[in-house]
């Protein structure tokens, strides 16, 4: 009996090792770990990456619960994957503090992170990492609502808190080349007066000529009591195209986004696998493989809104949109 | 507007639930059945060629051309691999180096544009000029229509020299590409130019190559005979052909 239960075990073992072996440019045991929360868009992004590297290299899916921790990284270490990928702020911030856990020789594997916010703040603070920004940038939600609007974009009113200041330095130096300028309201990082202060800019953007409103997603700035007391009220008499990047505030009875550009999670994939195997191709080593912006987008319109504030569109650009809101 | 098949689905779905709330067991189950089964008789078209328009926009479009065909379009090259190999259709709209990883499709039509069947590659950038023997000091970007291992190969044999690629699924999406690193160089097929520069402001710098890509092209599976696909793409109007960057179909 034991007999026969090791020698089934030898041969399912010399299978797994043929078609290991067997995969298309598959190199000795090069695996990649992905390590992930439970949850459609992560789960369309792995898809993305798995279908690009299509058995280039074997990918480990890692499923990480919110109750687990750095425990559950290190096992996942222990395996030595070349590279981690890393989906959710919770996944990165349990995978930084195992590296600082970590013995100072240890070498870090390359990690490449993905779906959470503020990305490049978390690669300043870690070894041996870069991403994609999970944001989508101003300079790509508007080249997306220029072409649908038949009114110009040169001006874009944005409101955002201190801390988020490098990132419209960013976003201005990105628009200069497409001619548009960037009208700014700065918020402090904690104030009792946001309803007042988000109010007071509103009214200056309406004054001062803004073509269309930008919403930072600063979950801050967004609480239920300030939409209903501050952004709703003024958004209301502001007559110019709101673009949003979450589609809870694209919701028709909402009366508030009225274009969204939101990641397309299965394409951010795709830029992935291609960082990966640019990362391969260098010996696994991260050379020039800077933070990278996400490429694609899923484009919504709501035209309720737009017909309510008269905002006309080119119709037979609709076609471009992946969701339309009636 | 739903084809034939969709149509009796849907009128044989709808005869099962009234029967449900009736409370006739027997047939409702019988209509059930009939409903989930796979109606054959309908003509399959699956469509993939990269468009600013949605994979679902260019479906709606020619199903509401012609009612009598069941008709996917796909906006991912990885999805319609997937779905040919699930159930082969009877004939797809794509793009000729995409047709050869299936010799079992026979072309019968090609699309036509300022009466050629071929446009040419351009390398385009950014404020300087870069030539075809260039392109390997580059990490070229392209729309990738044939998954990656399929696209390196393509590559080999037109353009051996470039080295390293950056894939994008849309023209539009390169534009985002040279906003954010300028020195990005592209290769763009000569109808997809005016994308770009409808709906950006940048001054791109556009050298011809001389290598061409096919334009769309119809292939059918062998031994069959699609009529009604044939006859639906004839009945194609401009602004469904300027979907897919042809006037006419030959």
């Amino acid at each position: 009996m034991a007999l026969k239960i090791c020698i089934n075990l030898i041969l399912k073992l010399l299978m797994i090792s043929l078609i290991t072996w067997s995969m298309p440019g598959h190199t000795s045991n090069d695996f990649i770990s992905v390590i992930r929360p439970d949850g459609q868009h992560f789960k369309r992004a792995l898809q993305g990456l798995a279908d690009d590297l299509d058995g280039e290299l074997i990918v480990e899916d890692n499923i990480m619960s919110t109750s687990s921790g750095v425990e559950y990284i290190k096992q996942i270490m222990q395996r030595r994957p070349k590279l981690v990928v890393l989906m959710s702020n919770h996944v990165i911030n349990a995978y930084t503090a195992y590296q600082k856990q970590a013995k100072p020789d240890e070498i870090m594997p390359p990690a490449l992170l993905l779906i959470a916010l503020k990305i490049d703040r978390h690669v300043e603070t870690m070894k041996n990492a870069t991403g994609i920004v999970y944001e989508v940038p101003l300079a790509t939600s508007l080249i997306y609502v220029r072409s649908l609007t038949q009114q110009p974009l040169n001006k874009i009113g944005i409101i955002y808190r201190s801390w988020m200041r490098p990132d419209i330095e960013r976003h201005r130096q990105f628009l200069a080349p497409e001619g548009v300028e960037i009208v700014s309201v700065e918020l402090p990082n904690e104030s009792s007066r946001y309803i007042s202060l988000i109010k007071k800019a509103l009214k200056k953007f309406r004054s001062n000529g803004v073509d269309a409103l930008w919403i930072e997603n600063d979950n801050a700035l967004l609480k239920s009591q300030l939409l209903r007391k501050a952004w709703l009220p003024s958004v209301k008499r502001f007559r110019k195209p709101v673009i949003v990047g979450v589609d809870s505030l694209l919701a028709k009875k909402m009366n508030f986004g009225d274009f969204g550009a939101l990641p397309d999670y299965y394409v951010m994939g795709v830029q992935c696998s291609n960082m990966i195997l640019n990362i391969q191709q260098n010996n696994w080593q991260l050379f020039d493989e800077d933070i990278e912006q996400p490429l694609a987008i899923k484009k919504h319109i709501n035209l309720y809104n737009l017909k309510r504030k008269k905002i006309a569109i080119h119709a037979n650009r609709l076609q471009e949109v992946d969701v339309i809101l009636r | 507007m739903p084809s034939f098949a969709q149509l009796a689905r849907q009128i044989l779905s709808t005869a099962a639930s009234t029967l449900r709330q009736r409370q006739n067991n027997t047939l409702f189950l019988l209509l059930l059945g009939l409903a989930s089964v796979e109606f054959t008789w309908a003509e399959s078209l699956y469509v993939y060629v990269p468009s600013s328009a949605s994979a679902k926009s260019i479906q709606d479009q020619i199903r509401g051309q012609c009612n009598n065909i069941d008709v996917l379009a796909f906006g991912l090259s990885k999805d319609f691999h997937r779905q040919i190999k699930k159930a082969s259709p009877g004939a797809i709209l794509t793009l000729p180096p995409v047709l050869s990883r299936y010799p079992n499709f026979k072309l019968v039509n090609r699309g036509e544009r300022e009466g050629s069947h071929q446009e040419f590659y351009y390398i385009v950038s950014l404020n300087s000029n870069v030539t075809s023997d260039e392109l390997g000091q580059h990490k070229v970007a392209l729309v990738d229509v044939l998954g990656r291992s399929e696209l390196k190969s393509y590559l080999k044999t037109r353009f051996p020299q470039i080295k390293r690629t950056t894939r994008v699924t849309k023209y539009e999406d390169l534009i985002a590409l040279w906003i954010f690193k300028p020195t990005t160089i592209a290769l763009v097929p000569h109808g997809h130019l005016a994308t770009l520069q409808n709906k950006s402001k940048l001054t791109f710098v556009m050298t011809k190559t001389d290598q061409s890509v096919g334009l769309p092209i119809l292939a059918v599976e062998e031994g069959k005979a699609p009529d009604n696909v044939i006859a639906c793409l004839s009945s194609f109007k401009a602004p469904l052909n300027s979907l897919f960057g042809v006037e006419q179909w030959r």
